[in-house]
C-alpha cells in the first residue's frame, strides 16, 4: 500500500470518528433534554384514593369515597389542601374554577349542591328520592340526569318497560327545574356539554355487557338523536371546541376487554376513527393544548391523540410518579412509593 | 480451625438429592395424593334440598350448537350481512312462511328482515317517533312484537306509541290504538298501555297488552273482538290450539288466567334438587316439536317445555347466580345475555334474540330431534 493511500484511509478514518462523536454527543443532548422533566411540587397526602380528579383554574379537586365512613369533596392547591364537603355518598361533582356542584346523599335524602369553590355559601339546588346522576355545569346552568323509574317491579329486557333518563336543569344563580328530553336508556348518565345549541349526553346501559349511548339533544324543544351506541360503560368528553370524542372496544381483537379504539365527531357531524390499539381504560382529558387518553395500566400512560395518521405518543413523565389527572396546564402525580390508597399528591407543569 | 467447618457437601450427593427430591414430587402429583379434585355435585345426588351442599348448576345439551346468526354485541344501526349488520336492543321476532326472521329491533325504533342466509335490511322505520307512510320514513318508538300474517303483512306491537301498526307493500298504517290508556272499539278508539308483544293466526290479532294486564284479540281490520285480564303484566303470546300467555311474574297461563301447567316461578332462583328446576322468568315462547320453546331473561337461557316439566336446552344456570353474557358453542357452554323474543322455523332452527348483547342468536335442534343425544356428565 502507497503512503498516500494509507493518509486516505487515515483521513476517512478520522472524519468516522468525528460524524460518530458528533452523534453521540447529539443523543446524549437529545436524552437528556427528555429527561430533564419539571420537578414535582408537593401538594399533601390524601387521606383515601382521590376519585373522578378534575383540575381546574390552578386547583384540583376529587371526591373521596371510604368504605367505611362518609364521602368527601376535597380542594387541593399548592397552598394546601381543604375539605369542602362530606355526604354519605358523593357520587359526581362539577366545577368551573368559580363555583362546585355535587350531589350527595344524607340517609335516603338526595340533593344537587352548589358553593362556591372554598365552599363558602353551600346550599341545595334540589333535593329528592332518586339519586341525581352526573351533575355538570354547564353554561350557567347545572345539568344532572334523574331515572324514571320503571313502569313495572321486574326486570326486563323490553326497553319500554325499564327506566329512563330525564335530563333536567336549574339555573347556577337558582331558579326552577326545567326537564329537557326523556333518553331511552336504563341506568346512568351525564350532560357531557354544549355545542351550537345542542346538549351532549352520555347515557349507559348496565346490563352485561353494558352499552354507552351517546345523544344530541336540542334543549328547546327537547328532540334527540342517537349520535352512537357501543358496547361496556366508556367515558366520553365534548371539547371547548365543540369536538366530540369517546372510547369503543376495539375491532381488531377478540377480547375487547384489553384495547380500545378512539372516535372523534367534529362540527361537521363526521365521525372518524382515530386510533386502535391503546390499551384498555380509561379517561378522557382535555388540556390546554392537548386531548389525551389515560389507559388503566400501572401506571397509566396517557396518550396525546392527534390526527388519523399518527399513532398517539405517551406523555413524558417524571419516574418514580403515576399520573392521576390532567388539567389545563397541570399533571397531579402521586409518588409511586405511596399507597394508592393514602397517595402522596404533586403537581407538575405538563410539557 | 473446626472439623465441622471444613465439611463440604458433594456436588454428586447434593445432584442425586435434589434427583429424589423433583421424582417425590412427580409422583405425588401424577398420584393425585395431595391435590384430589371434588366431586361433581351432579352424579353426586344433589337432592335433599340444602345440607349445605350447593346444587349442582344447570346447564343446557351438548347436541344443540348455538351461533350469533345476526349483530353482535356492540350495538349499533347497520343493514348487512351476519358480522355487519347491528342492532340495538332487538326484542320480539317472528318468521314468515318464506323463512325469513323479521326482528323489533327496538331502540333503532325499527322493524328489521333476516333472510334465512342472515342477510339484513331495514323493512320499515327511520327515526324515534310515531308516523304512518312510506316503510322508510314512517316512525316507531319502541316497538318491541312482531307477527308475521298470512297475508304478507308484518304486524308491529308499536311499544312506545301504544298502538299496533300494519307494514305491507313497503306502508307503515295504524291499525289500533291512539293515546297510553284502556278502551275497547275499532282504529283509533282503541287505547293500550305498552303493548309489548303479538301474535297471530292469520284472522285475529292477539296483543299482549301488557300495563293494562291484558290480552286483546283485534280483527285484521283493528277491531277489538275480545280479550281478558291477565293477573299480571303479560309480555309474550302464543297460539298454539289455545292461547297461552307469558308473564314473568306468573309463568305460562292458558286462555282465562288459569294455569296451563305446572311450571312455576322460582323467585330464589335455582333450588336444590335438579328434579325441581323451572323457569324463573319466562318472557316469550314458541311452538316446539312436541311441546313449546321458552325464553327465560333471569336465567339466561332457552327452554323446553313439554307435559309440564322445562328442560333447559341452552345457556348455563348456577343457583344464585347470574352467568350471562354472549358466547356461542354447544348449548352446554353458551352463554346468552337477556333474551326475550323466540321463534322456530318448524325445522332445525330455532332464533332468539340476544336483547342485552344486541344480536340474534341461532340454535341447531337437529341432533336433539334426530335423538343422537348423549348422556350428559
Amino acid at each position: 500500500m502507497s503512503s498516500a493511500r494509507r493518509k486516505n484511509i487515515g483521513k476517512v478514518n478520522w472524519l468516522l470518528l468525528a460524524v460518530l462523536a458528533g452523534g453521540a454527543l447529539a443523543s446524549l443532548f437529545f436524552v437528556g433534554s427528555r429527561n430533564t422533566l419539571p420537578t414535582p411540587v408537593s401538594i399533601g397526602q390524601a387521606k383515601d384514593e382521590p376519585l373522578s380528579i378534575h383540575g381546574v383554574g390552578g386547583a384540583w379537586y376529587w371526591r373521596e369515597q371510604p368504605l367505611k365512613g362518609k364521602g368527601r369533596l376535597i380542594r387541593a392547591t399548592i397552598a394546601g389542601m381543604k375539605e369542602i364537603a362530606t355526604a354519605d355518598a358523593l357520587p359526581s361533582f362539577d366545577t368551573d374554577g368559580k363555583t362546585l356542584v355535587w350531589t350527595a346523599r344524607q340517609g335516603a335524602e338526595w340533593s344537587v349542591m352548589s358553593a362556591n369553590v372554598e365552599g363558602g355559601g353551600g346550599h341545595a339546588v334540589w333535593s329528592g328520592k332518586e339519586e341525581p346522576r352526573g351533575v355538570k355545569m354547564i353554561q350557567e346552568r347545572i345539568y344532572w340526569l334523574l331515572r324514571t323509574p320503571a313502569p313495572i317491579d321486574i326486570a326486563l329486557p323490553f326497553p319500554p318497560l325499564q327506566s329512563s333518563l330525564q335530563i333536567v336543569s336549574v339555573p347556577i344563580g337558582g331558579g326552577a327545574l326545567e326537564a329537557s328530553a326523556r333518553l331511552p336508556e336504563a341506568d346512568d348518565g351525564e350532560a357531557l356539554g354544549i355545542s351550537e345549541g345542542s346538549l351532549y349526553v352520555r347515557a349507559v346501559r348496565m346490563s352485561s355487557p353494558g352499552a354507552t349511548s351517546l345523544y344530541r339533544v336540542n334543549t328547546q324543544n327537547r328532540t334527540f338523536t342517537r349520535i352512537t351506541s357501543v358496547a361496556r360503560h366508556l367515558p366520553a368528553l365534548l371539547t371547548r371546541n365543540g369536538t366530540l370524542y369517546w372510547l369503543a372496544p376495539s375491532k381488531e381483537t377478540d377480547s375487547p376487554q384489553i384495547a380500545m379504539q378512539v372516535f372523534r365527531m367534529g362540527a361537521s357531524g363526521t365521525i372518524e376513527p382515530l386510533t386502535d390499539w391503546l390499551p384498555a381504560g380509561g379517561a378522557l382529558y382535555e388540556t390546554a393544548n392537548d386531548v389525551l387518553y389515560a389507559d388503566r395500566e400501572m401506571p397509566p400512560s396517557f396518550w396525546r391523540l392527534g390526527s388519523q395518521d399518527v399513532f398517539p405518543t405517551t406523555l413524558p413523565l417524571p419516574k418514580d410518579f403515576t399520573a392521576l389527572a390532567l388539567g389545563d396546564t397541570t399533571a397531579l402525580v402521586m409518588s409511586a412509593s405511596t399507597p394508592r390508597s393514602k397517595p402522596a399528591l404533586y403537581q407538575i407543569p405538563l410539557q | 480451625m473446626k472439623r465441622s467447618a471444613n465439611k463440604q457437601v458433594s456436588p454428586k450427593a447434593a445432584a442425586t438429592l435434589i434427583l429424589i427430591t423433583l421424582i417425590i414430587i412427580q409422583v405425588v402429583w401424577y398420584k393425585g395424593l395431595v391435590f384430589k379434585e371434588k366431586p361433581s355435585g351432579i352424579k353426586g345426588g344433589g337432592g335433599g334440598g340444602g345440607g349445605g351442599v350447593p346444587p349442582p348448576p344447570l346447564v343446557g345439551l351438548k347436541e344443540v350448537n348455538v351461533d350469533t346468526f345476526a349483530g353482535a354485541t356492540d350495538p349499533g344501526d347497520a343493514d348487512g350481512g351476519r358480522a355487519t349488520a347491528r342492532f340495538n336492543s332487538p326484542v320480539g321476532i317472528a318468521l314468515d312462511s318464506q323463512g325469513n326472521l323479521y326482528v323489533a329491533d327496538s331502540r333503532n325504533h325499527r322493524v328489521r328482515r333476516v333472510t334465512p342466509q342472515g342477510k339484513t335490511t331495514t323493512l320499515a322505520g327511520s327515526v324515534q317517533g310515531y308516523a304512518d307512510g312510506a316503510a322508510q320514513t314512517a316512525q316507531f318508538n319502541l316497538p318491541c312484537g312482531v307477527a308475521a300474517g298470512t297475508d304478507g303483512a308484518i304486524y308491529v306491537a308499536d311499544t312506545g306509541n301504544h298502538r299496533i301498526r300494519k307494514i305491507k307493500d313497503g306502508q307503515v298504517t295504524t291499525l289500533a290504538g291512539d293515546a297510553q290508556g284502556f278502551a275497547e272499539g275499532a282504529g283509533s278508539q282503541v287505547k293500550f298501555n305498552t303493548p309489548c308483544a303479538i301474535a297471530t293466526d292469520g284472522k285475529l290479532l292477539y296483543v299482549s297488552d301488557t300495563l293494562n294486564k291484558r290480552i286483546r284479540i283485534l280483527d285484521l281490520t283493528g277491531k277489538i273482538t275480545g280479550g281478558w285480564q291477565t293477573p299480571t303484566s303479560p309480555t309474550g303470546v302464543l297460539i298454539d290450539k289455545q292461547v297461552v300467555v307469558v308473564a314473568p311474574q306468573t309463568g305460562i297461563t292458558a286462555q282465562g288466567g288459569s294455569p296451563l301447567l305446572n311450571i312455576p316461578i322460582d323467585s330464589k332462583g335455582l333450588s336444590a334438587n335438579p328434579a325441581d328446576y323451572v323457569i324463573h322468568s319466562p318472557v316469550a315462547l314458541c311452538k316446539a316439536p312436541e311441546g313449546w320453546f321458552a325464553t327465560d331473561s333471569i336465567h339466561h337461557g332457552v327452554f323446553f317445555i313439554k307435559g309440564g316439566k322445562a328442560e333447559l336446552i341452552a345457556g348455563q344456570c348456577k343457583p344464585k347466580e347470574v352467568i350471562d353474557g354472549w358466547r356461542d358453542g354447544d348449548g352446554h357452554h353458551a352463554n346468552f345475555g337477556s333474551l326475550s323474543g323466540i321463534a322456530w322455523d318448524g325445522k332445525t332452527r330455532v332464533y332468539v334474540s340476544d336483547t342485552s348483547d344486541n344480536c340474534i342468536r341461532i340454535l341447531d335442534i337437529n341432533q336433539v330431534l334426530t335423538g343422537r343425544r348423549e348422556t350428559l356428565p
